[in-house]
């Protein structure tokens, strides 16, 4: 299928090589020049960016929007720290498999939630129920107090908390590459065609033949996977989780980290990411309780003036007078509405 | 479980209906007109209590605050649909995203202005009446009256008006209605200004019986979207009855299972009844 293109294949190997290139370079030099501290903090970021990595796919490229995707993240969480606790028997060797089984069944919670909202015709409504999902999670856990541990939450044994040192950051930021990697191949593929097609004109696929629910709750539940995904490395990497990593106003957040960096790009919701939080923990500092409320504003202006976000603006301004925040021409949008 | 017990629980799910409703009418009005889904809503309703907390706070009528909260936040809706309704009619996406960040900001400012604590206003009516052989607060009582009132009210204007009709035509087709000559522009800000309006008052008058807080208007938001989802966008009488089916369905359900179950079943209900019924209830 890319090798029918001319010269695709070629800018798809180059960005490959950049793409390795950057995550060599960070793997090898981040640990040795960030601090302890600062190496935890980017660690946390990063287990942040898994959830908008897949909120980028979700909204950017299918136009599924969520604001509750944290409740995935805490299903993740969640499940390690259950797993780990309750059931007795696991070593440092069944790591891979207890965050696999916390992705998984993120990923089969998310697609469950997409597929019977979608299939009662909700439409663009969806966006309540990801929301109510993630205040009913988080009172849930709150209300089961002796299985969920309630509003104190769950503290993991030591044994599978990584120590200080780059060595866990390094394995984050090699997760990270391969996550990045398959979102990516799955928006390049001809499915991601399909999933900007339901984006776009989701009518006309349906006519396709395409079964257009299934497709987008598939989509759901690949963001959701990935947003379990981080929450099961939260989990292991703070060593305590609590009813808050359902956070509600972080599912905005998660919104707005997107939206600032870029949506229908994957560097975009990483970049945005990591940024935000950064000047969010320096500038609160300073700013106090004004912080969020220069969030607010900022995003406003974001969503407003440039829907193209931080990597959109920086390699095609000019989209953002042309284009809506999913990067859909604006002058079609209008003559579909007359 | 005695009856008087259960009478009690079901009158106090219908008193949170009324309120639910007056906030959901201005939602179903704005997102049948322009598909929109006006995340500041609950800012819109709390405030409305918050403009009670004010007035009372330096000495005025509890009564003349609730008459100066729908004023206010009328106003507030004129401004803010006066400022950003046309930037939000380009995509819903939008809406959603630049709605949510205002309600984002008021409650911030709200939580640097008056702390994140809940406030308590002191009922105008502090005595209590006999309803079907139980002593009842009288506030409540008087507050379902002023709400059905107003209700009846809406629904005479919603039918008989000359507004409620170019209203109705609007939500039924906007370009048919555009096509005849109905300003729809001016409809759509109308109805703003008024559901605005209509969630201050909702907020003021709900403002003795809950703790007012900065997030409070949120879960009042979400609740009053399911009544319309439940009711159908856009229907005076579809709304009435996604309240009374929310807000009672919760009372109900929380005599058999705890709070938390008891609003994971309302959820489920309302996912399965828009399944069922995707144009709502009742359709006027």
């Amino acid at each position: 299928m890319i090798g029918l293109i001319p010269g695709l294949r070629k800018k798809l190997a180059v960005q490959g090589f950049v793409l390795a290139l950057v995550v060599g370079a960070a793997i090898a030099v981040l640990p040795l020049v960030l601090g302890r501290f600062h190496t935890e903090l980017l660690g946390t970021y990063l287990t942040y960016s898994f959830v908008a990595l897949g909120l980028g796919v979700s909204f950017g490229y299918c136009g599924v929007i969520s604001l509750g995707q944290f409740a995935f993240f805490g299903v993740g969480a969640y499940t390690v720290a259950l797993l780990v606790t309750r059931v007795a028997g696991f070593g440092l060797e069944h790591v891979p498999l207890l965050v696999l089984t916390g992705t998984i069944l993120a990923g089969l919670f998310g697609f469950l939630v997409a597929y019977v909202s979608f299939f009662l015709k909700i439409g663009s409504l969806f966006v309540l129920v990801t929301i109510t999902v993630g205040i009913l999670l988080q009172k849930f856990t709150i209300a089961q107090l002796d299985l969920l541990g309630g509003i104190n939450g769950i503290t993991l044994p030591r044994w599978i908390v990584p120590g200080p040192g780059g060595g866990f950051l390094r394995i984050l930021i090699g997760i990270l590459a391969v996550t990045f990697l398959v979102l990516w191949l799955a928006v390049r593929a001809p499915f991601g065609k399909v999933m900007a097609g339901i984006r776009d004109a989701e009518g006309r696929v349906e006519s396709l033949g395409y079964n257009t629910i299934l497709i987008k709750s598939f989509t759901f539940g690949l963001s959701a996977a990935a947003a379990g995904l981080g929450g099961a490395l939260y989990a292991m990497l703070t060593g305590f989780v609590s009813p808050s990593v359902f956070g509600f106003v972080q599912s905005f957040n998660a919104v707005i980290w997107v939206v600032v960096g870029g949506l229908g790009t994957l560097v975009g919701p990483l970049l945005g990411t990591v940024l935000v939080n950064f000047a969010q923990f320096y500038l609160s500092a300073w700013l106090l309780n004004y912080w969020t409320l220069a969030v607010g504003l900022l995003f406003i202006v974001a969503v407003l003036f440039f829907p193209r976000g931080l990597v959109g603006t920086i390699s095609r301004p000019e989209t953002n007078r042309q284009a809506d925040l999913t990067g859909r021409s604006l002058r079609r949008g209008q003559e579909k509405r007359r | 479980m005695d009856s008087s017990f259960v009478l009690r629980q079901l009158f106090g799910g219908l008193t949170l209906s009324f309120i639910l409703v007056l906030v959901a009418l201005g939602l179903s009005v704005i997102f049948g007109l322009m598909r929109i889904l006006n995340m500041a809503h609950g800012e819109f309703f709390i405030l409305g209590a918050y403009v009670v907390v004010w007035i009372t706070s330096a000495g005025g009528n509890f009564w003349v605050a609730v008459l100066a909260a729908p004023i206010a936040l009328g106003l507030a809706g004129y401004v803010f649909q006066k400022g950003l309704l046309r930037a939000l009619q380009r995509d819903p996406n939008v809406a959603l995203l630049v709605t949510w960040g205002v309600g984002m900001i008021v409650r911030q400012t709200l939580q640097i202005i008056m702390g994140p604590a809940g406030l308590y206003v002191l009922s105008p009516f502090p005595g209590s009446v006999s309803v079907f052989g139980m002593q009842y607060p009288l506030y409540r009582v008087v507050m379902m009256g002023i709400s059905a009132g107003i209700f009846v009210l809406l629904v005479f204007l919603y039918l008989r008006s000359r507004f409620g009709l170019r209203l109705r035509a609007t939500i039924h087709n906007r370009e048919m209605a555009s096509a005849i000559g109905i300003n729809v522009e001016r409809v759509a800000a109308t109805s703003f200004v008024m559901g605005s309006s209509l969630a201050g008052l909702a907020g003021a008058l709900v403002s003795p019986l809950i703790p007012v807080a900065p997030l409070t208007g949120l879960t009042y938001l979400i609740k009053s979207f399911f009544i319309v989802v439940v009711g159908g966008a856009g229907h005076l009488l579809g709304t009435l009855a996604g309240g009374i089916v929310i807000g009672g369905g919760e009372s109900v359900f929380q005599f058999f299972v705890n709070p938390v179950m008891a609003e994971m079943l309302v959820f489920f209900m309302a996912l399965v009844i828009v399944g069922i019924r995707p144009q709502g209830l009742i359709k006027v």
